[in-house]
């Protein structure tokens, strides 16, 4: 059977892993520690370093980043506030945004990046 | 959702009565904010991320030549990420990270003729200077291991000038 929430789920983590992605200093989007960041849709679908969860006092949304080598807490407030605009554009209030900074990258790593 | 680090976290507005690092379980710096819509959180930054920012923030010190693994444990992390192809940034690196400071362990090779003590000075200022910045952490300790000196080509040629004679004739 076709769950409405199930599909709402991913909508919601598909827009957070954008607008999360967006902000300046985002270098990429981790799976976590033991790659188990992932919200699931159906048909195989899921959304790899976005967890949604529906707790008792409101929806909360748990984001897994690599940043940049910027100050961490100002990003992840700026990934807070993007991430939960997006949402507030579906219709969706959130009460908490979780940020996991998992890695940072540097230079280095970028120019890496696009070299292979 | 993320109830132990919701349990272990702190507001950014009170300060903790006791700043020590903690080292129990999970060890990763949290920190509870809200941001000024309202929307609330918790930010968690790895323990290597930590240990990354001050590799980098040690290697920028003119006179550390390089970082040297510690321990077994640091050394076969340094032989899987020469496999993995990953950087080694926080080789030498040990972080022990609390609610609000850290503790940081590192073991370094100075360039033959610098200053060891201004180049640990120079090393723990920067790190402190980093993490705050970075990561909102105060440093608490950086505690320095000179484990080598590291002659550059000329210098060695300094050092040990008569290598090619004979010592008796």
């Amino acid at each position: 059977m076709v769950s409405r929430s199930d599909r709402e789920d991913i909508d919601l983590a598909r827009a957070a892993l954008v607008a999360a992605r967006g902000v300046p200093g985002v270098a990429g989007i981790s799976r976590g520690r033991y790659a188990i960041a992932r919200t699931f849709g159906l048909g195989g679908i899921s959304v790899e370093g976005v967890q949604v969860a529906h707790e008792p006092e409101g929806l909360q949304v748990e984001v897994h980043l690599v940043s940049s080598l910027v100050p961490l807490l100002a990003l992840a407030d700026a990934v807070r506030v993007a991430v939960a605009a997006a949402l507030a554009d579906l219709g969706v209030s959130v009460t908490a945004v979780h940020v996991w900074i998992e890695a940072v990258c540097t230079a280095d790593d970028a120019r890496k990046e696009t070299t292979e | 959702m993320t109830q132990t680090a919701q349990e272990t976290a702190r507001t950014t507005s009170a300060a903790p009565s006791t700043p020590t690092p903690a080292r129990n379980g999970s060890t990763d710096l949290t920190v509870r904010s809200a941001s000024p819509n309202g929307v609330g959180g918790t930010t968690k930054i790895d323990d290597s991320v930590v240990a990354r920012i001050v590799g980098l923030a040690a290697r920028e010190v003119a006179g550390v030549h390089d970082m040297t693994s510690t321990g077994l444990a640091q050394a076969f992390g340094g032989l899987t990420n020469r496999v993995t192809g990953q950087d080694q940034m926080d080789k030498g690196v040990v972080v022990q990270v609390g609610d609000v400071e850290c503790i940081v362990d590192l073991s370094i090779v100075v360039d033959y003729e610098a200053s060891i003590p201004r180049v640990a000075e120079a090393i723990r200022r920067n790190i402190a200077s980093r993490l705050g910045a970075m990561t909102g952490l105060e440093t608490k300790e950086v505690n320095i291991n000179v484990a080598d000196l590291y002659f550059a080509d000329n210098a060695k040629g300094q050092v040990a000038p008569q290598h090619e004679q004979p010592a008796v004739r």
